[in-house]
């Protein structure tokens, strides 16, 4: 909402600075959106008109202009071009002190004297605009100082919240400031006087739910013109374009009442009659902005006796509004019902200064007061004579009564307030407020519809005593077990295990395209989609995390990177019998080398034990065997945490490899972070072993295709629980060994917890284990 | 051999030893146990008359005390020598790079939200999380935003063709959840993603994260909030910026404001050093930075609590927007690109 400063001071007579008042609008809650200075406050610039136009003899890029600046001619040298004889512009006369320090004085510019500056806007601190000398219009009285022309004024963009209609006019901002400031209003009486003789109107509503008051005022002999030249300086400065005198007022009523008006040319009106009825389903409607809209049975209009010409609050008619040749207008201000504005605005997609304040809400005493105020205009200004005042007032709305307890202002603010202040600030809101038995009971003004219990007055009182006064404390820290479902599980470690090995956190988008979800065998089905997409390719919610981090490895591989690790801990989204299922996930991206070049090392590509080690210590149980289409069929496995199947992992599938550009190993793994809330159990520590271990190792030559898992398990059987650890260090293939056959190599470590072993313990043990290997896994030993 | 000749031979050799196992054989050969030069003079003593054996044997001993001092001495010479040669031996080019140890960096959202976290269970919060799927009821009515409030305008939603869900505009929808399934005193933070349908530039975003804060107790006011708050800009901020409380609107809090921080940048001044307007706070002496209030008599209504009996405080701060702020990060695209040369700034 622009406010106009002067607007605002000529309301409420308060000596404050423009600054002043922007920062107390800010602390009442309503910051300055931006601020425009307009008109000119310097000293000694006047308006004045070019005569002539020559080139300067010594420079190319200046000329030498002579002028008229109402007392006598004067010769001024000047740089800028777009000056010709006849325009009026601003003259800066030697004395002036101009935006910036500049100091006029006559003086000789490459020889030639000049006595006086033409500006520019910026010169002039109007703008920022340097592109030429400003141009004054062509009736600026010659010699008369720019400032009293152009008028100084600040406008200033109010932020205004949506509750607060009220403060969308001057009115309703300087009953802030005088709430704060306990400065009154000033009251303008009324010079309305209503006759019974003229043109009539006969008004009739048939939606009374949803037009509670119209009221219309009958203007005879009316001139339409152009409107006097501060009006039409506050309407622009408040970004309204003038029209003609009559819209005009309606317009600067709005901005100064907040209440929407609308002015028909009653002639036109068909039996000179109103209606405020419902549109009829299909009516068409040609409103003022040229454009037709179809109607239908759900929008309320103001008709005549023919045909809609206005939708109700939001826009009037191309047929019935005032033009060049009305003599006698029928001004219409009335409360139309907020819902049904709102609805028919958005469903048309047209939106007004009027539409705005109306589906907010407005109230029965401002459309009246707004009436007045533009009947007062219109007959102060001329323009038109008062005929009959028309008032229909179907439903009377009793005030809202609140009740302040002065405790619970104080309890719920922790600040304790003296009840003459609260007093005090109540009666300046025009709460009217009546003490009661711990508080006050309070009656609110028709036009605060935001003010519907207790809290809404305390913030009221602690908007004017100030937020700044209210105590910094801490509450108790008392709180209630949380149920079950809310606390994440922790999964700091598995963050920190990730970046320890060189894999970075990261964020990626919930949204993907359905091809992409495809891919990893997601149908259309298994997926949310959404309504209103932004975009094709983000039109569904991921059904995985890795599907998202593919395309955050995709970006980085364009961007000359070697390797990437990449995980995140987010959500994905799925849809199962119907229901959205959200899971707490964990995905990760591994591409590259595990290791690169350098001086200690050589390079090593990343493998797909890289990703089972990983997930080992991370307490995650590998099972062969995932099913999914991206991953290699014989290099994934199926991931288990508490007996219970948690997500997959596995190497890219080399065809899915080769779609992305991949030149380098690519591993996966998603896993659903909810089965982490299991792990709450808490470890039993046992007791160290008081007997040393004995190591011994083993090498045999077995089938490539046998599996170390089968090789652990036949030991493990053969050699009882003495044997506490058995790991491969060692496979080796090659011709010696014959085709199809392996050498592997492995060390077993055997201890007792009640007594030393002996060797024959030990040579007994590693016997049966290799009868064992022999026997089940085709074994030679080496 | 007299001992004066033993004591001239054993200090030239001594001197002229230069290793280790020529000093051991010299030893052997002077004072050895079994056929040492000295050795065998004090062996021979018994055999001097009784004058001279005193005389000789005093010599002798001293001379030997003498000559395994000097041993000693000369021993420790020559093995820090050996010691300094294999020290020199092993000097290397140290300027090399290190073996390197890859670690992975932390994507600013997720580490303050940790941050957040630890800042807020020090004075007794927990952390909760909800779903991002979210009905109308959680995310709006019950949150006093009935449908056709304009205050729904500042909420621009995406829909989703699932039984008429939504993506949650955000995290106040989590004080709904838990309060339908828990009873006060509460304390909770609820940091999320959150979902706005808007077109995105260098300050918008259509996903994103917020932090929500409730406090729900019979006695909690509005001075608990602001020394809640004050507690979290020290914590997160690492200084004591100024802040400021100014009335603002949300349907779901009231009496409703928005915090702003002293601008960290030109600490108030609204310009910079070299008096160029500070562009952080666009020259303002302020960044805003959340929204909070009392919880609304309406929220508690419809959850089921008893607004006589209850008080309570919310908060909801955007993430992006506090990091962008305390990094100096321009575009809040950035967060969710996982570019490397983005996210390798951050440890």
């Amino acid at each position: 909402m622009k406010i106009s400063v002067n607007w605002l001071k000529e309301l409420l007579p308060i000596k404050w600075s423009a600054e002043q008042m922007i920062e107390k609008l800010g602390s009442l809650g309503f910051p300055a959106e931006s601020v425009t200075n307009t008109g000119v406050d310097v000293e000694k610039v006047v308006a004045a008109r070019i005569l002539s136009v020559d080139k300067h003899p010594n420079a190319d890029r200046l000329q030498i202009a002579k002028v008229n600046d109402g007392k006598g001619e004067r010769q001024i040298v000047c740089g800028a071009p777009n000056i010709a004889p006849g325009q009026v512009v601003p003259l800066a006369l030697p004395g002036a002190s101009l935006k910036g320090g500049l100091q006029i004085a006559v003086s000789k510019i490459r020889g030639i004297e000049s006595s006086g500056m033409l500006c520019s806007e910026r010169e002039l601190g109007l703008s920022e605009s340097h592109a030429g000398i400003m141009q004054l219009s062509a009736d600026a009285p010659l010699g008369k100082e720019l400032r009293d022309i152009l008028g100084a004024d600040t406008v200033v963009d109010l932020e205004v919240t949506p509750n607060r209609p009220d403060v969308l006019s001057h009115v309703g901002v300087a009953r802030e400031l005088s709430a704060l400031t306990g400065t009154k209003i000033k009251s303008t009486r009324s010079i309305w006087k209503s006759r019974t003789q003229g043109n009539t109107c006969k008004i009739s509503i048939q939606e009374p739910l949803l037009c509670q008051r119209y009221l219309g005022k009958i203007f005879l002999n009316v001139k339409i013109g152009p409107s006097p030249r501060w009006m039409v300086e506050r309407l622009t400065s408040c970004g309204i374009r003038p029209i003609n005198n009559i819209v005009d007022i309606t317009n600067y009523v709005l901005l100064e009442w907040g209440h929407p008006l609308h002015a028909f040319d009653l002639e036109k009106l068909a039996g000179g009659e109103i209606r405020v009825r419902k549109a009829n389903a299909g009516e068409k409607f040609l409103a003022l902005d040229e454009k037709t809209y179809e109607l239908n049975a759900n929008d309320l209009v103001i008709a005549d006796a023919e045909k809609a010409v206005a939708i109700a609050g939001i826009m009037g008619g191309q047929d019935t509004g005032v033009t060049d040749s009305t003599t006698t207008i029928l001004l219409e201000s009335a409360v139309f019902d907020p819902l049904t504005v709102r609805k028919t605005s958005k469903r048309l997609g047209l939106k007004s200064e009027s539409s705005i304040r109306f589906e907010k809400g407005t109230d029965t005493a401002t459309a009246e007061a707004a009436s007045l105020r533009a009947a007062q205009l219109i007959m102060e200004l001329g323009q038109g004579k008062a005929g009959r005042a028309l008032d229909v007032y179907p439903r009377k709305s009793k005030p809202v009564t609140i009740e302040l307890n002065a405790k619970r202002l104080e309890n719920l603010i922790g600040q304790s307030f003296p009840a003459k202040t609260v007093e005090s600030i109540l009666t300046r809101f025009e709460l009217r407020p009546k003490k009661s038995a711990g508080g006050w009971h309070c009656t609110v003004p028709a036009y605060r519809k935001d003010l519907t219990q207790d809290v809404d007055l305390i913030e009221e009182v602690v908007r004017i005593t100030g937020y700044a006064s209210v105590p910094e404390t801490l509450a108790p820290l008392a709180t209630n077990k949380i149920p079950d479902g809310f606390l994440p599980p922790n999964i700091q470690p598995v963050i920190e295990t990730l970046k320890g090995v060189g894999i970075t956190e990261t964020m990626t988008s919930s949204f993907c395209s359905l091809g992409s979800a495809e891919k990893f065998g997601f149908g259309q089905n298994d997926l949310v989609m959404l309504q209103n997409a932004l975009d094709q390719n983000e039109a569904y919610m991921r059904p995985s995390v890795v599907l998202t981090l593919l395309q955050a490895l995709e970006r980085n591989l364009n961007f000359q990177r070697e390797s990437v690790g990449l995980f995140e801990a987010g959500r994905r989204y799925t849809v199962k019998n119907n229901a959205v299922v959200e899971n707490r996930t964990l995905g990760l991206v591994w591409y590259g080398g595990r290791r690169e070049k350098n001086v200690h090392d050589s390079a090593r590509d990343l493998d797909i034990y890289d990703l089972k080690g990983l997930l080992e210590a991370l307490g995650i149980k590998i099972i062969f065997n995932a099913i999914s289409p991206i991953l290699h069929p014989n290099q994934s496995f199926e991931l288990q945490m508490y007996g219970q199947r948690i997500g997959w992992a596995g190497l890219v599938h080399p065809a899915v490899a080769h779609e992305l550009g991949h030149r380098r190993p690519c591993l996966l793994a998603e896993w659903n972070l909810d089965a982490y809330k299991i792990s709450a159990k808490h470890t039993q520590a046992a007791g160290l072993p008081r007997f040393p271990f004995v190591e011994r190792d083993l090498a045999i030559i077995i089938d490539e295709a046998q599996s170390w898992a089968k090789i652990e398990k036949t030991a493990r059987e053969a050699a009882g629980p003495t044997l506490k650890s058995i790991r491969p260090f060692d496979i080796y293939t090659g011709e010696s060994l014959g085709a199809g056959k392996k050498s592997l190599a492995f060390r077993l470590k055997f201890q007792r917890e009640d007594k030393t072993l002996s060797d024959a313990d030990i040579n007994d043990a590693l016997n049966r284990v290799k009868q064992a290997l022999e026997q089940h896994c085709g074994a030679h030993l080496r | 051999m007299d001992l004066q000749t033993i004591e001239q031979e054993a200090l030239e050799e001594l001197d002229r030893a230069s290793s280790i196992p020529e000093l051991e054989s010299l030893h052997a050969k002077i004072l050895g146990r079994k056929d040492g030069r000295l050795t065998q003079i004090l062996r021979n003593l018994a055999t001097l008359p009784p004058e001279e054996k005193k005389k000789v044997g005093q010599e002798a001993n001293t001379l030997r005390t003498l000559l395994e001092e000097r041993f000693n001495t000369k021993q420790k010479q020559l093995q820090e020598t050996v010691l300094s040669k294999k020290l020199e031996k092993e000097k290397i080019d140290l300027t090399l790079p290190g073996i390197p140890v890859v670690r992975g960096h932390s994507h600013p959202i997720a580490k303050a939200i940790h941050e957040i976290n630890e800042i807020f269970s020090t004075i007794g919060f927990s952390s909760v999380e909800e779903r991002d799927v979210e009905d109308d009821f959680h995310n709006f009515n019950a949150l006093n935003i009935p449908e056709n409030h304009p205050a729904r305008d500042m909420h621009d939603t995406f829909y989703t063709k699932n039984d008429k869900l939504l993506l949650r505009t955000h995290t106040s929808s989590v004080q709904i959840r838990l309060m339908e399934k828990m009873k006060p005193p509460i304390r909770i933070l609820a940091p999320g993603r959150v979902y706005r349908h808007e077109a995105t530039d260098a300050t918008h975003a259509a996903v994103f994260h917020q932090v929500e804060g409730l406090a729900v107790d019979k006695t909690i006011s509005f001075a608990d909030l602001k020394g809640t708050l004050r507690h979290f800009v020290r914590e997160f901020f690492g200084q004591d910026l100024k802040i400021r409380f100014i009335p603002s609107y949300f349907p779901f809090v009231e009496p409703g404001a928005q915090m702003d921080i002293e601008c960290f940048l030109c600490r108030g001044e609204k310009k910079l050093e070299d008096g160029r307007p500070c562009n952080i706070c666009k020259a303002s002496g302020w960044i805003e930075v959340l929204g909070c209030g009392m919880v609304h008599p309406n929220v508690f209504r419809a959850v089921g609590y008893d607004p006589k009996k209850w008080t309570g405080f919310a908060f909801g701060m955007g993430i992006e927007r506090l990091v962008m702020i305390r990094s100096g990060v321009r575009d809040i695209r950035q967060f969710l690109e996982s570019d490397m040369r983005f996210l390798g700034q951050f440890s």
